[in-house]
This record gives C-alpha cells, structure tokens and sequence, in this order.
C-alpha cells in the first residue's frame, strides 16, 4: 500500500465504525423498496388523476343544476304570468266589475320555492287575502283561478265533477257564463246536482239504480239541432 | 276533437253494457247520491290510463271491476272504451275516429286497444301527449281541486302551478343531478384519504 505512512487507521476504523451505526440506524432492509416506490407513486398518479376528473364531473353536475334551475325558473314564471293574466280578466267576468283579484308571488326568493297568494278585492272592500272571503266567493275565485290554470294548458275536453256544489244561484249564474263562453272551444262534461247547470247543458244524461247496485243511464236531449249535427 | 262515446262493461257500478253520446258543447250528468255518477269520469281517466287507483277511489285497481250485488254476480273483467272525434287531426293518427279501450281481468292482468288492437299504455300515452288530454293535465275538475287551491299549504297550491308549468321534470332531473353530485363528493372524499395514504408511502 503507498498510503500505508498516511492512513490513519483510528479515523479509518471510526468512520467504518459510524457507517455501520448508519446502517444499523435504517432498520432492516426492504430490497423491493424501490419497485414498491414505482407501484406506489404509479397509483398516486392514477388517483391524482381520478380526483382531478371527480373535480370536473363536479363542477359539471353544478353548471348543470344551475341551468335546470334557470330554465325551471323562467318556466315557471312564465306560466305564472300567463295565469295571472287569465285570472284577473276570468275573475272580472265572474264577479261584478269593481272586483279585483290578483296572484302574488313572495319576492326575493326561489320562485320554485317561493309562495304563492291568492289576493281577492271585493268591491268596496279592502284587499284581503283569500281565506277571508265567504265561502261561495271562495270557491268561485278557486273556479277562476282553475280555469285560468286551465286555459294555459287546454285540453279538447274537461269534465267538471261537482264543482259548483257550494255555489249560490247568483254565482251559479255567472259560473254557467263562463262555461257556455268555454264550450266554443272545449267540451265539457258536467256532473252537477244544480238545476240551473242543468239547463245550461245541451245534453243531459240522469244516472239511476232501479236495479240495487246497478247504474242505468237514461238520456234526455234538450238540444235537437245539436243531435242531429252530431 | 272531442269525445263522442263512452262504453262501460263491468266497471264499477255498470253491470250492463252503458253507452254514452257526448255532443260538443255541455254535457251534462245528473243524478241522486250514490248513484254512479262519478263512476263516469273515473272511467274516463282509467280509459285514458290513470295508473293510481286512489285516483278512481278505489284502493286496488282489480276493485274497479264490477263486485256483484245480491242479485248479481261478480264479472270478471272491466271495459271502458272511449271513442275521440279526430277530424281535425289533433292526435297524431291517420284515422279520425280514434277508439281507446282498455280492460282489466280478475287475475290482474289488463290489456290496452287502440281501435280494437292491442298495443302497449306507452302507444296511449304516447298519443295523448301533447294534447293536454294526458292523466295530468287538468282535463278532469274536482271539488277537491277547488279545496286544494283554498288550502292554507302553500305547498299544495304551488304543487297546481308548477303542474301547469311543467316544471316538475326539472325538478326530477335537479333532484338526480344532487343526488350525483353526493356520490361525486363521497367518492372524492374516498379518493383524497388514499391519495394521502400513498403519498405518505412515497415521500417516505
């Protein structure tokens, strides 16, 4: 050896003496570590991108709520104006002029979610809210308000079962306007216990039980050129 | 268009074969209590394919069919057939009289006819859609409708505008689209604990 005059052999021996401490410091040995680093930090990438696509498909679900509740809203809106138009120009001609009504929606909040206020003002009267109209104005303002639901949406025919039950004779009187201005354009069938309904009608057909649980059906026509047109 | 017969076989109170003419313009039906008059209109919704039986008050929908009364027996099977005046061609069919039928058996089993063949509820919905004539539009008018717009629920009276507004689909589909977005936001919670748990494995 030529470094054999300069090798010191104390520091030598200190130095391997402080290696093997290091070695012995790390604790057994795994001789897969690094594979297992390569696996690991594989699936950490495979996950990082699994999240960022989480992310996404997150932010994709808000953007998507976000447009369903602008449609929903504007929907909704836009029908409830057309209502509104309808009901006070159906509550004008049910009632006598002077009477108001008018729908109200709480503002400020989701209209999906907001409220909704019949407001009735009878003449004279000050706007009340609808629960404190007698009940045969209630119910002709709730006739209104379904007809003028109703005329947003038109079918060919509407049946009408018993709805003018609580109705007084005047009121029955200007429900069967109503309904014989309606009948230009949509059939009705009316089941009704009323007699001025009856003779609003163009047809009318009386359910009986001669037999004890058995309906029979007996026609009597009041309107012979509508029969022989049909 | 509009309705111009009705055939009642076994439903309900009609044991006998019952035809009624509709004419345009008002129809009226009278009657004592009790009586079957609003047989009429259930069976009218059930031909245009209600599917709730509280709806036709009546808790099974086997229970439509004609019970027997002490003079008579029970049937077997309920008909309802509704004939629709199509001149103007507002359903989408070539024919201009369109006659739906449906009928229910004692096994439970029922069957739907679109002019006297047999097709599926989906061809009857399919055709009434639309037209306004469907089970939820507002084609049938009850006193309990009346009830229900006078309720103090709010709730049950913007129920009724948002039918008309259609808006319920919306509602289904935001519904859905936040139950996805749990999902999203559990599965990402899952995500996050293992990517900490590898990242600690690594850095290590």
């Amino acid at each position: 050896f030529d470094d054999l005059d300069t090798f010191d052999f104390k520091q030598r021996s200190e130095e391997v003496h402080s290696f093997k401490q290091q070695i012995k410091n790390l604790g057994p040995i795994n001789l897969l570590a690094y594979s297992e680093f390569e696996v690991e930090s594989e699936r950490l990438e495979f996950l990082n991108k699994q999240r960022s696509d989480l992310l996404d498909s997150e932010k994709d679900v808000v953007k998507t709520i976000e447009e369903i509740n602008i449609t929903a809203q504007t929907l909704f809106m836009e029908t409830f104006n057309k209502i509104r138009e309808n009901f006070v120009n159906i509550f004008r001609s049910l009632f006598n002029p002077g009477d108001e009504a008018d729908l109200r929606i709480e503002e400020n909040t989701d209209p999906l979610e907001a409220k909704i206020e019949i407001i009735a003002k009878p003449k004279g009267k000050r706007p009340t809210s609808i629960e404190l109209l007698s009940g045969g104005e209630k119910t002709l303002t709730a006739i209104a308000l379904l007809f003028s639901i109703y005329l947003v949406k038109p079918s060919p025919f509407c049946i009408l079962d018993e709805i003018d039950a609580p109705l007084d004779d005047a009121n029955i009187d200007r429900f069967n306007l109503i309904l014989k201005q309606f009948s230009k354009d949509t059939q009705f069938i009316v089941v009704t216990h009323n007699k001025r309904t009856m003779e609003a009608a163009n047809t009318l057909y009386g359910v009986t039980m001669q037999e004890e649980g058995i309906s029979k059906l007996v026609s009597v026509r009041f309107n012979e050129d509508l029969n022989v047109a049909s | 268009m509009y309705l111009s017969k009705l055939e009642i076989l076994g439903f309900k109170s009609f044991a006998q074969r019952t035809q009624v003419h509709f004419n345009q313009g008002v129809t009226s039906i009278v009657g004592p209590n009790g009586c079957g008059k609003t047989n009429i209109v259930d069976a009218i919704r059930w031909a245009l394919g209600e599917q709730r039986s509280s709806a036709l008050r009546s808790d099974k929908m086997e229970n439509v069919i004609f019970n027997g009364t002490s003079g008579r027996k029970p049937m077997g099977m309920a008909e309802v057939s509704l004939t629709i005046e199509n001149s103007k061609g507002i359903l989408p069919t070539e024919y201009s009289e369109v006659t739906i039928s449906r009928r229910i058996f004692r096994s439970g089993e029922s069957e739907y006819l679109l002019n006297k063949n047999i097709c599926r509820l989906k061809d009857i919905t399919n055709l009434f859609m639309d037209t306004g004539m469907g089970t939820n539009a507002y084609s049938v008018i009850e006193l309990k409708m009346v009830e229900t717009i006078l309720s103090n629920k709010a709730d049950e009276r913007r129920n009724m505008f948002e039918e008309a507004a259609g808006v319920n689909k919306y509602k289904l589909r935001r519904r859905l689209a936040l139950r996805k977005l749990d999902e999203v936001k559990a599965d990402l919670t899952r995500v996050n604990d293992i990517v900490t748990e590898v990242e600690r494995s690594v850095s290590s």
